[in-house]
């Protein structure tokens, strides 16, 4: 850890300028004036007069709540959120300590050959897939096609934090007597476990992305209903995720 | 049981099955690569479709915003990442808590006040728009922050400062060339992005004159059965990839966690 006053106190805040500019800009004001819109009456096409808006204070989202729609569409994604997720990360998981246990040399390369889907396109990859399995429910091979996608950089992840995990700890453990997967689930899950637990976040944040949710209400129906509803479904999984992010945030400060 | 698992042919046996699940992984990605074989065998057929002016010109555009999104995403992080790893300053837990908040928001809730903000900046029919919203990328601030956390000690930067180096010498001439690895892994994850960004593009620029590859590469078929619009299309990141490989070769070697 580096930490050091030395220098004009106006030093960070130049190095913070170039970003912070485009952030505010582009991801903070659109995020403030969608809360500021959540709690108005409005229609996506009026979006140009946001000052005209009509105060309804929290009957927007009671309204959405007692829709049949939203009740299933979030039961749905939750079912494919938990299922992704476990998949996605159990599979990491092992690819990660199947290539800790190979040579040396080929690690890297390995490495690099299954981070090629993560960087090219989801389409892509579920294209591919969906033309070889064309007779396979299409959303099997839509959660397989973001498993594949998504399976490289986790891997990736993985792989570095399991090299850092101290070696004196796991001899001590093989010369006592436990087998190398006996030494995987107790010494080296839990050393990972706080990364595991940052990498679910984000791997429940880029699926949601791609969810149910969203591509169902945006491809079917259309119209504003369908982007009334998209707008305050985010709001509510953003809610969910602030939880479940500050509870994080207390634990494991070193992490982030 | 451990001795079993250290010995030689259990290693060969682990490279074997990875090898196949990279095969199966990179599906996609290979039956692009038969494609350019076939197309080997019917080059004019493929010169002729590639020396469209239509297709050069979206492949520049393509090529033009997507580095340059890139490009500005690694020089911007870099600097928050530095300033973040190093400096102790009054609003810095509020950045980080704002920037996890934006981590969390699917692009998807932004995007209707985004497109609203674009059109009022007045930027629509402009390539800026198309990259300037993606130089941003939260995770990659974190993976060079902890770049610079585990990889550059604090003697480093004292004594560079006991010789009078200033602040921006510093981070240009000692910062950058240690943390090249992890600045070209932000690049190639945001190159890729911005590559194949379809949605947003859609709407940002209507004129179809300048449009990039990405609205383009579908309409682009030929000869029926083999979408030959899309393998350059898909061969671009997957090169870089291919080209930028040892600076991952370094990230991953140098200890990190």
């Amino acid at each position: 850890m580096i930490r050091s006053n030395i220098g004009n106190n106006w030093v960070p805040y130049v190095f913070l300028m170039p970003f912070l500019s485009v952030f505010i800009l582009f991801y903070l004001y659109p995020t403030y004036s969608n809360i500021y819109v959540s709690f108005h009456d409005y229609s996506p096409y009026e979006f140009f007069d946001i000052d005209n808006f009509q105060y309804v204070a929290m009957w927007n989202y009671i309204d959405i709540f007692n829709s049949d729609r939203m009740l299933k569409a979030i039961l749905s994604s939750i079912i494919y959120l938990i299922a992704v997720n476990l998949i996605l990360h159990s599979l990491a998981l092992m690819f990660a300590k199947m290539i800790n246990l190979t040579f040396k040399s080929i690690q890297v390369v390995v490495l690099i050959l299954l981070l090629l889907p993560y960087l090219s396109d989801g389409l892509v990859v579920f294209s591919g897939l969906a033309v070889s399995n064309y007779n396979i429910d299409q959303w099997v091979v839509f959660a397989w096609s973001e498993v594949v996608n998504n399976l490289g950089f986790y891997i990736f992840v993985y792989y570095i934090v399991l090299e850092r995990v101290p070696t004196e700890v796991k001899e001590a453990a093989l010369l006592d007597g436990a087998s190398t997967l006996k030494c995987f689930m107790k010494i080296e899950i839990p050393a990972l476990l706080l990364v595991i637990k940052m990498m679910l976040l984000l791997s429940t944040v880029y699926l949601i992305q791609d969810s149910p949710i969203n591509n169902g209400f945006v491809g079917s129906g259309g119209g504003f209903i369908s982007a009334f509803t998209v707008l305050f479904t985010g709001l509510i999984i953003l809610l969910i995720v602030f939880i479940s992010m500050f509870k994080l945030l207390k634990k494991y400060k070193k992490a982030i | 049981m451990n001795y079993f698992f250290k010995r030689w042919a259990v290693k060969m046996y682990m490279a074997l099955f990875l090898f196949v699940f990279c095969w199966m992984l990179n599906q996609p990605l290979l039956s692009i690569l038969t494609q350019l074989l076939d197309s080997i065998k019917r080059h004019d057929l493929v010169l002729e479709l590639y020396l469209q002016p239509e297709y050069i010109s979206g492949l520049l555009v393509s090529l033009k915003v997507s580095v340059l999104g890139g490009f500005f995403a690694a020089i911007f992080c870099s600097l928050v990442a530095y300033a973040l790893a190093v400096f102790e300053f009054r609003f810095k837990k509020i950045i980080l808590l704002l920037m996890l908040i934006i981590l969390c928001t699917p692009f998807t809730f932004q995007l209707v006040p985004l497109i609203i903000g674009t059109l009022k900046l007045g930027l629509i029919n402009q390539h800026i728009a198309l990259w300037l919203p993606f130089v941003t990328p939260i995770l990659g601030v974190f993976i060079i922050k902890q770049f610079i956390e585990t990889i550059i000690d604090s003697e480093l930067i004292e004594a560079a400062r006991m010789e009078g180096a200033s602040e921006w010498y510093l981070f240009y001439k000692i910062i950058i060339p240690l943390i090249k690895p992890a600045m070209v892994l932000i690049f190639l994850i945001q190159f890729s992005f911005i590559w194949y960004l379809f949605f947003y593009p859609l709407i940002m620029i209507p004129d179809e004159s300048i449009q990039p590859l990405s609205m383009m590469a579908g309409g682009f078929r030929p000869m029926g059965d083999i979408p030959l619009g899309n393998m350059i299309f898909t061969m671009v990141p997957v090169l870089i990839t291919i080209l930028c490989s040892g600076y991952i070769y370094k990230f991953i070697k140098s200890d990190i966690a």
